[in-house]
């Protein structure tokens, strides 16, 4: 069971991706901040998990999948984009910049421990 | 070109991006080659066990050595094909601890802190022969919180667990609790504090030690042991885990004398030849490392280093070894003068592998 975590957990993140690129309410990105960094946490994510899921003959096409679902979901990134603001409440951008830096960094820290 | 037009077309170029990237960055997991090597007999032999054991294969080489000779065989290796050892390495050092014992260099009771700057700790008492028999009461691998932390994540990516030099190495041992000493628990914290103390007593470092005194005298070219990962050879072979993700190479810096040597099934098979015949290059009778030594009874039949069978599971000494990516096994039949050496580059254990062609080759 807790081989299947890591792979669950990237599922979480890409699907998220889709939902927030795709969805018409619930769950959808809110402005382009929160769209992108929705999008490069889960190619982020996906990408480590090349290191992290017990990827088998049997289980790779999971990983074909899943970058299809990232494919249609930056199909949708790039089309709700323009009808997104930068920020939807420009009086939190203090702190939107400084979650979405953390984040960008935390990705990015993940995606070069499992490359290294 | 208008603007829908243009945002269809960035679409649908990011979709074709993140599916190229997807297919090039596709995990690779690896499966046994069927490309066989040397003896097609015991080459099926090694298809047909690799699977008595559930985990990733990639590649496997063994040599069968008996009173006529040594037959090699592969799949996806040969006998020139190098692997981490892992574990058996321990007995390279055990062997050490013989020579430096037959030089007067140290005996068997000597204590450890005689050789190393342990303090007042409980480790320094430890004697060189508990130490190399694992029954120093020494934990398997350092107990404090940044090294427990390290080892989880390591053992997670098959990378290399040891990244300590010589002073964390007596930090870890002069922090560790002694349990039960006098019985055997396996502790590669241990095995490493004995080579390096063999390495002060001779005054120099281990990798010279062990390549002046073995792979030199034994003639094993294709032997060595890289002590930090910077040291190793550009292009140097890594493994896969047992799930089949990519490994780490191990070179495990001051921990080496526990298991950083690399090498091949025919280096592998000139120690084992040496073995079995009590070669004079040895520098020592080898029953001296092979014979199980200490109290028996409860707990595992060892020597230094070597662990013997029960009589009712068998009459193989043995040593097996496992890194992040590969995985080795070492089984002599003292008594009928043959053995078997299996490496493998996943995980994935080798021992029944070993054994069962061991048994077969009777």
């Amino acid at each position: 069971m807790i081989a299947w975590i890591p792979f669950i957990v990237v599922v979480a993140f890409v699907g998220g991706f889709a939902v927030s690129a795709w969805s018409p309410r619930f769950g959808a990105a809110r402005d382009r901040l929160a769209l992108a960094t929705d999008g490069l946490a889960a190619a982020g994510i996906l990408l480590a998990s090349r290191a992290l899921v017990d990827w088998t003959t049997a289980t790779v096409f999971a990983w074909y999948a899943l970058v299809v679902l990232l494919a249609v979901a930056a199909v949708g990134a790039v089309l709700r984009w323009q009808s997104l603001p930068p920020l939807k409440d420009p009086a939190k951008r203090t702190r939107r910049a400084i979650g979405a830096g953390f984040a960008v960094v935390v990705i990015l820290g993940l995606v070069a421990v499992t490359s290294l | 070109m208008n603007r829908p037009t243009r945002t269809r077309l960035i679409a649908a170029g990011a979709a074709l991006a993140v599916i190229a990237a997807g297919v090039l960055a596709a995990p690779r997991p690896p499966t046994l080659s069927t490309t066989v090597t040397g003896d097609t007999g015991l080459a099926r032999s090694l298809a047909d066990g690799a699977a008595i054991e559930p985990g990733a294969r990639d590649t496997l080489a063994t040599a069968v050595i008996d009173p006529g000779g040594v037959t090699y065989a592969g799949l996806g290796a040969d006998e020139t094909t190098e692997f981490e050892i892992g574990s058996i390495t321990k007995t390279f050092t055990a062997l050490l601890l013989a020579q430096a014992v037959d030089r007067g260099e140290v005996t068997l009771s000597d204590p450890v802190g005689d050789y190393l700057d342990l303090g007042d700790s409980d480790a320094a008492g430890v004697t060189l022969a508990d130490l190399s028999s694992h029954r120093s009461g020494l934990p398997r691998i350092a107990v404090t919180v940044p090294a427990l932390t390290t080892s989880l994540w390591s053992s997670y990516r098959g990378s290399d667990p040891y990244p300590y030099d010589i002073g964390a190495l007596l930090e870890h041992a002069s922090a560790s609790p002694l349990t039960d000493p006098g019985t055997v628990a396996y502790s590669n914290l241990g095995v490493a504090l004995l080579g390096q103390a063999l390495a002060a007593a001779a005054g120099t470092d281990y990798p010279n030690l062990l390549q002046t005194r073995i792979f030199d005298a034994l003639g094993m070219a294709d032997t060595s042991i890289a002590v930090t990962a910077d040291a190793l050879p550009t292009g140097a072979r890594t493994g896969y885990t047992t799930a089949g993700r990519p490994a780490g190479a191990w070179t495990m810096s001051a921990y080496a004398p526990a298991g950083a040597i690399r090498s091949t099934v025919a280096d592998m098979a000139l120690y084992g030849q040496a073995l079995l015949s009590a070669d004079p290059a040895l520098g020592v009778d080898p029953a001296t490392v092979l014979d199980p030594q200490g109290p028996t009874g409860a707990g595992p039949l060892i020597g230094l280093a070597w662990f013997t069978q029960a009589p009712e599971d068998g009459t193989a000494t043995w040593h097996n070894g496992g890194t992040g990516g590969f995985a080795s096994m070492m089984a002599l039949d003292r008594a009928a003068n043959r053995a078997v050496i299996v490496l493998g580059n996943t995980a994935t254990s080798v021992d029944a592998l070993a054994m069962s062609i061991l048994e077969e080759n009777k």
